[in-house]
């Protein structure tokens, strides 16, 4: 857009901004929005088309300053979905030991390994209640990447990572379940502060992830997970010794693996979230949805 | 009155203070990626002691005081020195998965 043009786009904000309908009256009817002005002038257009552009273009990061590393941000209806990314580094995980007598719970034995990952993505899901406070769901998800996260039609590829569970089938479920079940609410969780909920959400799941003790309860309870589905992809990963050893060679040899394709983008894993949690239904289409908002509110 | 603008000369680099990406001069050859929980940063902490950047750091970037040092994916105490370009983190180990 050049100079002149965004002039007449700054004008053209201004005068909407100046013209005003007085005493107009507003029905919701069903699914339309009908407007009449004072001289009798009537219109109409779609309710959800009406929603959609009085919320149109509002980019805003909500109640929280972000963490480092949160890529993006969306949201459908009550579901609102962070992308964190987090850069190719070494980590030292509890592992679980060869010589375990349990697979996982009371009795596992762990051993400390040095393991380097490749470019880490999360997809930390929250709901949204009526009162406009947010709990982190445990839908959420991991992903690995060889390259940053640039567009939303980046593809991302399966973590070889234990407790990141594959479910079968994957229909109606997490494409890479990131394991809560021992995720510990904090008291920051259930602060009445948004954007104080909103970080300590995510901040128990990050350490969820990162920093408690791997596994096998995914493949006694959901069917694997990706570090045991990917063991055949590269001889430098088909057993966690393998990847030590790979690792203390050169650390980015990460970025060469190659990972397993979920054949799905950044935005098709979002879409894909939000049409398990049925986020679309919550959407505004019609005056009995206005209506339950409006009940909904004046109980809570 | 007429505004006066500081010659670029006598500007101080980057908006925000810090030093832009081709000013000359930049200490990158001390800068350390330090983590703790949502925080990661890129620090001029090279050749400093793990300990005085957990006691330097220990607010900005809510260290737990019992948070195991990890550097380059290997525990240590805070007596190290941190060498340029190492990534240092901060991690609080707790329970299981599953």
């Amino acid at each position: 857009m050049d100079t002149l043009q965004l002039e007449m786009a700054l004008l053209r904000l201004r005068r909407a901004s100046e013209a005003t309908v007085g005493n107009a009256q507003l029905v919701i009817q069903d699914t339309k929005a009908i407007a009449t002005s004072p001289e009798g002038a009537s219109a109409s257009m779609p309710l959800e088309l009406l929603l959609g552009k009085v919320a149109a273009g509002q980019m805003s990061t909500g109640p929280a300053i972000l963490p480092d590393g949160i890529k993006a941000i969306v949201s459908q209806g009550p579901i609102i979905i962070w992308a964190w990314e987090h850069p190719p580094r070494v980590y030292q995980f509890e592992w679980i030991a060869n010589d375990s007598p349990r697979a996982f719970g009371q009795g596992t034995k762990y051993r400390k390994v040095r393991l380097a990952l490749p470019y880490v993505i999360v997809l930390a899901v929250f709901l949204r209640s009526d009162g406009g406070l947010v709990d982190l769901l445990p839908k959420n998800e991991c992903f690995f990447r060889s390259a940053p996260l640039k567009r939303f039609e980046d593809e991302l590829c399966y973590p070889a990572l234990l407790n990141c569970s594959k479910f079968k089938p994957p229909e109606g479920q997490p494409l890479s379940w990131i394991c809560t079940q021992h995720l510990r609410p904090t008291p920051k969780m259930h602060s009445s502060n948004p954007g104080e909920r909103f970080l300590a959400g995510f901040e128990a799941l990050r350490h969820c992830l990162l920093e408690t003790a791997f596994n096998y309860s995914s493949e006694h309870h959901e069917g694997t997970s990706w570090f045991s589905e990917s063991r055949k992809v590269d001889p430098r990963l088909k057993t966690v010794e393998a990847w030590e050893q790979a690792t203390g060679k050169d650390p980015l040899f990460v970025l060469e693996v190659p990972w397993l394709k979920t054949g799905h983008t950044l935005r098709q894993v979002i879409d894909r979230i939000f049409t398990n949690l049925h986020a679309g239904k919550h959407r505004i289409q019609s005056a009995a949805g206005m209506a339950r908002m409006i009940f909904n509110h004046a109980q809570s | 009155m007429t505004e006066r603008i500081r010659p670029h000369a006598e500007r101080g680099g980057a908006p925000g203070g810090g030093a832009g990406l081709f000013d000359d001069n930049q200490p990158s050859t001390q800068l350390v990626s330090v983590s703790s929980g949502p925080y990661l940063e890129q620090l001029p902490v090279g050749n400093m002691s793990v300990g005085e950047v957990r006691r330097r750091f220990a607010d900005r970037f809510d260290i737990d005081p019992n948070a195991q040092a990890v550097l380059d994916g290997q525990p240590v105490d805070d007596q190290t020195r941190i060498g340029a370009g190492q990534a240092l983190m901060f991690t609080r180990r707790a329970g299981e998965k599953g």
